[in-house]
């Protein structure tokens, strides 16, 4: 191994998060936040059919899809790593 | 060059701003939780409902989930050590979202049973207002004037009890709201679910005033196997389409 691999700023590279970012761990971000915005909205203005198709129909379904994303990126990368 | 256990400046400043938001959380999630029990207060319930709780809940997981994920994601990840980064991701694309999920699904099976989710829809109005209206002689209205169903009325009539009938309910809730925004119902409005005799005699069988009427002994048979409905005799429970103003563009067809 060499000097440079050894030093603190390099072991403090390789311990930081990743400069490019993951685009499927991007994308569950997106649909988590367009989710969690949906969902925002109907808990905030409460039962009404526009807050119902907004919070319910849309936010939920986009929010499980962001969760089935990162669930998916989280079981590769185990995967990857020889953990599973 | 750093020492070994001395953290870069930018990692201590991502941790700093990172101690900074967790602080601001608490807080948010008192305000948030007090705003929906003072909500409830407003509403005439007392104390505060396990559906209110699960809402303010699924707002503060919602708004603590948004902004982490901004942070984690589009501010602060390159600043990041990569446990932290997977540690914020685990919290804001999986826990708070699924608190988020159970506060909505929780508030949406709380609401639905209001009579103000009823009357959310415009169609519904006829029908709330003659409940409201004390010199109504509908069967919802008295049941409303005398306190007979202390809240929930429109669910409490309108929904069988067990499992079955609160399916049955959210499934008729279902079918009413997509009728409604895609602007597909027609007028005059009727009720099509299915209305057994129990939603009456679940409360009126057993009391002294129902066994004393003796078509009630007479029919109890025909009652019991809702051969004979109970607003044969009792009704009408609610305006007859006649006495309900129509829906501009609505009108039914001559």
């Amino acid at each position: 191994m060499s000097a440079a691999a050894e030093s603190p700023a390099a072991v403090a590279s390789a311990d930081a998060a990743p400069a490019a970012p993951d685009r499927l761990l991007r994308l569950a971000a997106v649909l988590a936040l367009v989710g969690l915005g949906c969902v925002l909205i109907f808990l905030m203005f409460g039962f009404l059919p526009w807050t119902v198709g907004v919070g319910l129909f849309l936010g939920i379904p986009v929010l499980g899809v962001a969760m089935l994303i990162y669930l998916y990126v989280v079981v590769r990368n185990l995967k990857q790593h020889g953990q599973l | 060059m750093l020492p070994e256990t001395q953290t870069p400046p930018s990692r201590s400043r991502a941790a700093a701003a990172a101690a900074r938001f967790a602080l601001w959380l608490a807080p948010l999630a008192l305000l948030l939780v007090a705003a929906t029990a003072s909500r409830g207060a407003e509403g005439g319930s007392a104390g505060v409902s396990e559906g209110q709780l699960l809402r303010g809940a699924g707002l503060f997981a919602a708004v603590s989930a948004l902004i982490l994920l901004v942070l984690a994601e589009f501010v602060f990840r390159r600043r990041m050590a990569r446990g932290t980064y997977h540690l914020l991701l685990l919290v804001g694309l999986f826990m708070l979202p699924v608190i988020a999920i159970l506060g909505a699904s929780a508030t949406v099976l709380e609401e639905t049973k209001t009579v103000a989710s009823c009357n959310s829809c415009h169609i519904m109005h006829p029908f709330v207002n003659d409940m409201k209206d004390p010199s109504s002689a509908t069967l919802a209205a008295r049941h409303y004037k005398n306190g007979w169903i202390p809240d929930h009325q429109c669910y409490s009539c309108h929904t069988t009890y067990g499992v079955h009938g609160t399916l049955e309910g959210k499934r008729d809730g279902l079918r009413h709201w997509l009728l409604y925004v895609t602007g597909t119902w027609k007028e005059p409005i009727n009720y099509k679910g299915s209305y057994p005799n129990i939603n009456c005699t679940g409360c009126h069988a057993g009391t002294p005033k129902f066994q004393r009427v003796p078509s009630h002994a007479a029919l109890n048979r025909y009652l019991s196997k809702d051969q004979v409905g109970c607003i044969t005799c009792h009704g009408p429970s609610h305006p007859t389409p006649l006495e309900r103003p129509v829906t501009p563009g609505k009108e039914a067809p001559k």
